[in-house]
């Protein structure tokens, strides 16, 4: 007890002494500039300035990697053609075709429950209906009689000639050829309108008649 | 502005609070450091690494008072000096036996000033005088201070011994030629 009392008035002693009197005394100022670079919060602040400038080089060599892939999002990728990605073709249907496909299975799945609300539909044994002919043999095909019979009707192309060309003329709905137009105004014509016709032909027809 | 305040700005991080609680306690706490290691240089530098600490756990301190705020800082820099002389293996491990067991009087420390027993510890060696610093200056027990410096309590104990009897040499030479100076003059 009386130990701990010395060593506590011995302890107050030494931690109230803060230098020698023979020493030259303790520059604080000079401490206090080699302390201050140590500090927490300047170390802080260093290491912000270091993360910073790590940011920034990080970002820096990335961008011209993210500037490459936008250009490439905005330009369209070029058209590669391969074989084996290009669409099959449409199968050609023929009437042999339209014979081996199968009937196409139409489910009626309210069918009872609609012939049980109108007892006027008369109700198919079987739930499923088959339609046989497809509606695309509609389609008319090159030996169909389809289009045999509209060959048929189309008349064969004609020559389409000026009536300058040919030299005669028309008198009502009847054309008339050079060489019979002063017989065909005697016998059929009106005689002043056929008359007036042949004066008003060129003077290197002649009037004579060639029969 | 009081203490409670200065440490609340410390906290912040408030660089002028700082620099006020450095002038308060560098003084006291260089002499501590230079209590534990000899050589000047390096106690300041230790006392400036303490301070580095003391200011990085301020945010976990709640201020009870200048006696309990100067103990925990003069803890910090204790811890750098016993870490730095664990370092350096400055400890001189004395077995047992070979201690001397010259007892050191009680009241002969009190009767000296803080500067003389200063200038007499510091002429320890490393091993007494870091057991006589803890042992008698600062209070601890022999288990705490083996446990503290990861030696055996004996062990502690018969550096303690040895730096006593060194002391009442020293004493006695001091005396000695205390009283030479005495007679001359």
């Amino acid at each position: 007890m009386e130990n701990e009392k010395r060593s506590n008035s011995l302890m107050d002693k030494m931690d109230g002494l803060s230098g020698l009197p023979g020493d030259a005394a303790f520059n604080r100022e000079a401490a206090w500039n080699r302390l201050q670079p140590r500090l927490p919060e300047q170390r802080a602040s260093r290491k912000m300035v270091w993360w910073w400038a790590a940011a920034v080089i990080l970002i820096l060599c990335i961008s011209p990697f993210l500037l490459k892939d936008r250009s490439r999002a905005v330009m369209p990728a070029p058209a590669l053609v391969n074989s084996t990605t290009l669409p099959k073709p449409a199968p050609v249907i023929t009437p042999d075709t339209i014979a081996q496909e199968k009937p196409v299975p139409v489910i009626l799945a309210k069918a009872k429950q609609v012939s049980k609300m109108t007892d006027a539909v008369v109700i198919p044994p079987s739930d499923t209906l088959a339609i046989t002919q497809p509606l695309v043999a509609a389609v008319p095909r090159q030996d169909s009689p389809l289009i045999q019979s509209t060959a048929a009707t189309i008349p064969p192309k004609k020559r389409v000639v000026h009536i300058n060309e040919v030299g005669g003329d028309v008198i009502g709905n009847t054309y008339i050829y050079p060489e019979h137009k002063q017989f065909k105004v005697a016998i059929s014509g009106p005689a002043g309108f056929a008359s007036q016709i042949v004066a008003d032909k060129p003077s290197n027809t002649s009037n004579l008649p060639k029969n | 502005m009081t203490e409670a305040e200065y440490i609340k700005e410390a906290k912040k991080g408030s660089s002028a609070a700082q620099k006020w609680l450095f002038d308060e306690l560098s003084g006291r706490m260089l002499m501590v450091c230079r209590r534990y290691v000899r050589n000047e240089q390096d106690a300041e530098e230790l006392m400036l690494d303490g301070f580095c600490k003391f200011y990085s756990s301020l945010s976990g301190l709640q201020y009870q008072g200048s006696a309990a705020l100067f103990s925990w800082v003069k803890r910090i820099m204790i811890n750098e000096c016993l870490m730095f002389l664990r370092k350096k293996h400055t400890f001189v491990i004395v077995s047992e036996h070979v201690a001397e067991t010259l007892a050191l009087q009680e009241d002969i420390l009190d009767n000296l000033s803080a500067a003389e027993i200063f200038n007499l510890v510091i002429q320890l060696p490393a091993g007494y005088r870091t057991v006589f610093n803890l042992y008698v200056i600062e209070g601890m027990n022999h288990g705490e201070i083996a446990a503290l410096l990861g030696i055996s309590e004996g062990t502690s104990k018969s550096q303690l011994s040895k730096a006593k009897s060194l002391l009442q040499k020293m004493l006695l030479q001091q005396n000695i030629e205390y009283g030479k100076r005495k007679t001359q003059q």
